[in-house]
């Protein structure tokens, strides 16, 4: 029973970290730029799709295909912010607008990865093969890595955050733009540096997902969940994202086992649903915090 | 803010205008995108009159699926004609939307949407899971819209697209003017009251979350209308037609009109998102990409929608004549 | 400010005219050439099989047109398809149907999976329809003049008998598939199946579609430890990373498919060792030695996409089985050809030849399925091997087996 239990834990600390990450950034992105950016999973497929063409393709090692799709999503995100989002904050009533631009680059960008990298899904034959085996426990390498990873790059994040120059700015814009300019903080740059480090997180998931567990052109869809993981946090917080993740992806390994996929998805949404009744602004988020109005 | 007067109108030339449209289109297929503007432009309605309320719903699909699917239900299990069934399955889907509602208005804002979000996932699920609703298969053969027989006379039957065009537009300014008549009576100053600043308002004595929840129901039952139809005229549902990505289309037609125009504003967005993908139906591949080009530029030059290219124009006119 | 954004809307509506007029000017050249026929087509593009049945066309068409063409009463046709994406979304199906039977006035369609929302149309419009989906509906009478030509009813009858017959020690079995119309379609196919052939049906698992992380369902699988562990219609990515958790958790059961588990795409996941010993059905295309329609389509296929990559031919059968429909009714009547095909037609297939029957499921009389050779394979040493095939008699027997409830 007991190796039962570590067994299900394991399966769902890989992708509730995947799930860690992906919330994280999109936490960035929804509290500093405040941009509600449907497009985000499309990012995850991008970054999922460019480790797997360096590695595959170009036969470029794992680490430096993971570096460069972190890099080229960090920098689309960026671009993306200054040439659409950049231009629409300013304006009275802007959520709304906002998600029709969010909509329409994820078209494209969806419709864009299918010409280039066709419908068909790919793998790849894994960097790290074997197995571990800890008691009945059995663990693949490959995930051990990806959990390893994971919890790197979030420690990372949380030292960015708080102890660099660049973090403190952030909180700052996040707090009030206009009084954060006049302490010399170009709030556009670090809107951009925002999209380009939320971005960058999402690719970094795809990346280092893409060897557990396959990439596919609709990968994008994973933005429901993540947006789940979310408000199950809280909004506005960091550790409510990380708390989230997890909870999420260790509830459906369990849900899994025991009580099926398909009505755990139902049980999942329904206690989601009673929990956000309850606690309107999530698990530690602040209900006054409210990016429609 | 137009005048009623000034909207009775409007809503009579425009009635005008397309009763005349089957005159001029004769291709049953341009028949059947034209309808399927109409409905979609009555679901960019409810979402625009939820949106006057504060609630910005992402379950609009949901109850348009309850609606379809409780009047398919009612047809085919109950032997309904579609004239009972339409105006039954709108107040059923409404009493739904008042049970749930009841919950979820109560925390308006980010909170709502998601819960919407929610709300229509776990409508997608229902549908797919209950014996009742007939799984992933859906429900097939729904009857079409029955023949109105009016004694010695004659009959109107709904097999040609022209009359469920008529249809399909009667209940579009059904729903608009009921939605209209909100408007002008003090239930449409409140909602405006209440999305211009709900704090404001409460502190006015507007009871914010009987109007919101009064929005909500009324929209979802206009949204079950709209499923009703649906159903009797493709004679099949399907669960996945009501995700939520049905909803964030029915966003993105309301939002390209411009969400300041309730009636005029969805008819442009639905015609536009639901002829464009068509027209380009040559450009197979890169369809999408030039939809999605599309949206983009028109968010960026015109954020508050296409009709606001009108009334800018209006408004610099004014001061001068 | 202001112009430029009267620049960008006058642009932008003059591109919706320009291609509005593109469209209109196609179908105009297209309808000047004499003697063609124009058959719809629809698919989703966004999935692999769906682009694969576009380049199937691309390739079978020509190959057919410069073969001689169609030629009914001493006329000759060349056939023409006018294919659109439904992107599996049922209003936009119903718009393509409407679009192809108002506007480009055709008589014939290959359907998919959306046939559902759009299949009262064609039958009133008296359009021949020839469909590939999981769904029961298209079986039913009231439907006149809508076949089914893909083999995803009656193979899964072949393959559920023949497994039954040739591992007659393995009695028990869990079925995995999507939590979407295609999981529970093959899903419920496989429960009256395995009830009709003796064997036990332990639990079915159903994963919501676009899961990733098979761990948990993988060692719930361990844990009860069926004799047979099949998929139902997961697609390759979900299949494989399937079959890759229950690898990781050392399950030892027989691994079984009763539809195709396309190969090649599986092996892009995952290597072959994973699936030891797993036993599929396949088409005739995918054997060493094909059978000559298929080779003579491979050789076109290499010649016009560069190289062979395995495409799937889920959808194929739907040309095959209108064009043999109307060289043999020698008429362009939808009416007479759908007479000729209720009648049992036998054509020849990619897979060799095949049949129109009764569909494997109880009483149902209509003739409106088709049953293939079947072939199938063994996965042995990390290769996947040929071992079987069933041809149409011992098809035909299986399928009444089915049909009769075992008997």
């Amino acid at each position: 029973m007991l190796s039962l239990a570590g067994q299900l834990i394991i399966e769902g600390l890989g992708i509730g970290l995947v799930y860690v990450l992906l919330a994280a950034g999109l936490v960035l992105i929804l509290n500093i730029p405040r941009v509600f950016f449907i497009a985000y999973g499309q990012f995850y497929m991008l970054g999922a799709y460019i480790l797997w063409g360096g590695t595959v393709l170009f036969k470029l090692p794992f680490f430096i295909s993971l570096i460069l799709s972190i890099l080229a999503t960090g920098i689309l995100g960026a671009i993306s912010y200054r040439l659409i989002f950049y231009y629409i904050q300013n304006v009275r009533d802007n959520f709304l607008p906002i998600i029709v631009a969010a909509m329409g680059l994820m078209m494209i960008m969806q419709q864009g990865a299918l010409l280039v990298f066709g419908t068909s899904s790919h793998g790849m034959q894994s960097e790290f093969p074997g197995l571990i085996e800890f008691g009945d426990i059995i663990v693949s390498v490959e995930k051990l890595v990806l959990i390893i990873l994971a919890l790197l790059v979030t420690g990372i994040l949380y030292v960015l955050l708080q102890k660099t120059k660049i973090g403190r700015a952030m909180r700052a814009v996040s707090f009030r733009a206009d009084i954060s300019s006049l302490q010399g903080i170009n709030p556009t740059l670090v809107y951009m540096v925002t999209m380009g480090v939320g971005c960058a997180l999402s690719g970094f998931a795809g990346g280092i997902m893409a060897p557990v567990y396959a990439v596919s052109p609709d990968m994008g869809g994973i933005i429901l969940t993540v947006l789940l993981v979310i408000m199950l946090g809280g909004m506005g917080s960091m550790l409510g994202a990380v708390l989230g993740g997890l909870i999420l992806g260790l509830t459906l390994s369990f849900g899994h086992y025991f009580i099926g996929a398909d009505l755990a998805q139902i049980a999942l949404f329904l206690v989601i649903g009673i929990i956000l009744f309850f606690k309107p602004g999530g698990l530690l988020g602040n209900p006054g915090e409210d990016l429609s109005s | 803010m137009t005048s009623p007067y000034k909207r009775i109108i409007g809503l009579t030339v425009l009635t005008f205008i397309l009763a005349m449209v089957p005159l001029i289109v004769k291709s049953p297929y341009y028949m059947h995108l034209l309808i399927m503007v109409g409905m979609n432009a009555m679901l960019a309605m409810t979402f625009i009159l939820m949106l006057r309320a504060g609630l910005i719903s992402l379950g609009i699909a949901a109850f348009w699926g309850i609606g379809a699917y409780v009047s398919a239900l009612l047809a085919l299990r109950l032997d309904l004609s579609f004239w009972m069934a339409m105006p039954l399955s709108a107040i059923i889907t409404g009493a739904v939307a008042l049970c749930i509602g009841c919950v979820l208005v109560k925390n308006p804002g980010f909170g709502f949407i998601i819960e919407t979000v929610v709300l229509g996932e776990i409508a997608v699920l229902a549908f797919a899971h209950l014996p009742l609703f007939g799984g992933y298969k859906g429900i097939v053969s729904i009857p079409p819209v029955d023949p109105i027989h009016i004694p010695f006379l004659f009959s109107i039957e709904f097999v040609s697209k022209t009359a469920s065009y008529y249809l399909i537009l009667f209940l579009f300014l059904l729903v608009a003017i009921g939605y209209s008549a909100f408007y002008s009576a003090w239930t449409g100053r409140a909602w405006l009251a209440i999305g211009l600043n709900p704090r404001l308002a409460e502190s006015k004595g507007v009871n914010i979350y009987r109007y919101r929840l009064l929005a909500f129901v009324v929209g979802s039952a206009g949204a079950g209308l709209a499923g009703s139809f649906y159903a009797h005229y493709y004679g099949a549902i399907a669960p996945t037609t009501f995700n939520v990505f049905k909803t964030i289309y029915i966003h993105i037609f309301a939002i390209l009109g411009g969400v300041g125009f309730p009636v005029l504003g969805p008819i442009i967005g639905a015609f536009i998102m639901i002829l464009v993908p068509e027209v380009l139906r040559v450009a197979k591949e890169i369809e999408p990409i030039i939809t999605g080009l599309l949206l983009i530029l028109l968010v960026l030059f015109l954020p508050q929608g296409l009709l606001s290219l009108l009334s800018r124009r209006k408004k610099n006119a004014r001061p001068v004549g | 400010m202001k112009t430029k954004k009267q620049l960008i809307v006058c642009v932008s509506i003059f591109l919706f005219v320009a291609l509005s007029f593109m469209g209109a000017q196609n179908s105009v050249n297209a309808a000047q050439e004499a003697k063609t026929l124009k058959v719809g087509a629809l698919t989703n593009l966004g999935w692999t099989i769906g682009v694969d049945f576009k380049k199937f066309l691309d390739v079978a068409v020509p190959m057919y047109n410069e073969k001689g063409g169609l030629v009914i009463q001493g006329e000759r046709y060349n056939i023409e398809i006018i294919l659109y994406d439904t992107k599996l979304n049922p209003e936009t199906g119903r718009a393509a149907v409407e679009r192809l039977v108002n506007r480009d006035q055709v008589k014939f369609i290959l359907g998919d999976e959306t046939i559902d929302a759009w299949l009262p149309v064609t039958e009133t419009a008296k359009v021949l329809v020839i469909a590939t989906t999981p769904s029961p509906a298209i079986f039913s009478p009231k439907n006149k003049l809508a076949f089914q030509s893909s083999f995803i009813h009656t193979q899964s009858a072949v393959a559920w008998g023949w497994f039954s017959d040739s591992y007659p020690d393995l009695k028990t079995v869990i079925v995995v598939g999507p939590d979407n119309m295609i999981g529970h379609g093959l899903s419920g196919q496989a429960k009256f199946l395995t009830g009709a052939f003796g064997i036990k049906l332990l639990d079915t698992i159903f994963y919501p579609p676009g899961t990733t992380n098979f761990g948990p369902i993988a060692t719930k699988i361990r844990k009860v430890n069926p004799d047979v562990f099949t998929t139902a219609g997961g697609g390759e990515v979900q299949d494989a990373l399937l079959y890759k958790s229950l690898y990781e958790t050392r399950y030892k059961g027989q691994r079984f498919t009763f539809v195709n588990l396309p190969m090649q795409g599986i092996q892009k996941v995952i290597p072959l060792k994973m699936i030891e010993g797993l036993v599929c059905p396949v088409e005739g295309l995918k054997l060493d030695n094909p059978p000559p329609l298929a080779k003579a389509y491979k050789e076109a296929y290499v010649a016009k996409h560069g190289s062979w990559d395995d495409p799937d031919t889920l959808y194929s059968n739907e040309l095959y089985c209108l064009l043999a429909g109307l060289e043999q009714a020698q008429s362009l009547d939808p009416e007479k050809v759908a007479a000729v095909i209720a009648n049992g037609m036998k054509f020849e297939t990619l897979s060799g030849p095949g049949m129109m029957v009764k569909p494997p499921v109880p009483g149902n009389n209509r003739t409106v399925d088709f049953l293939p050779t079947v072939y199938v394979r063994k996965v042995e040493d990390g290769k996947s091997k040929f071992i079987r095939k069933i041809n149409l008699e011992e098809g035909m027997a299986y399928t009444r087996r089915a049909a009769g409830g075992g008997k």
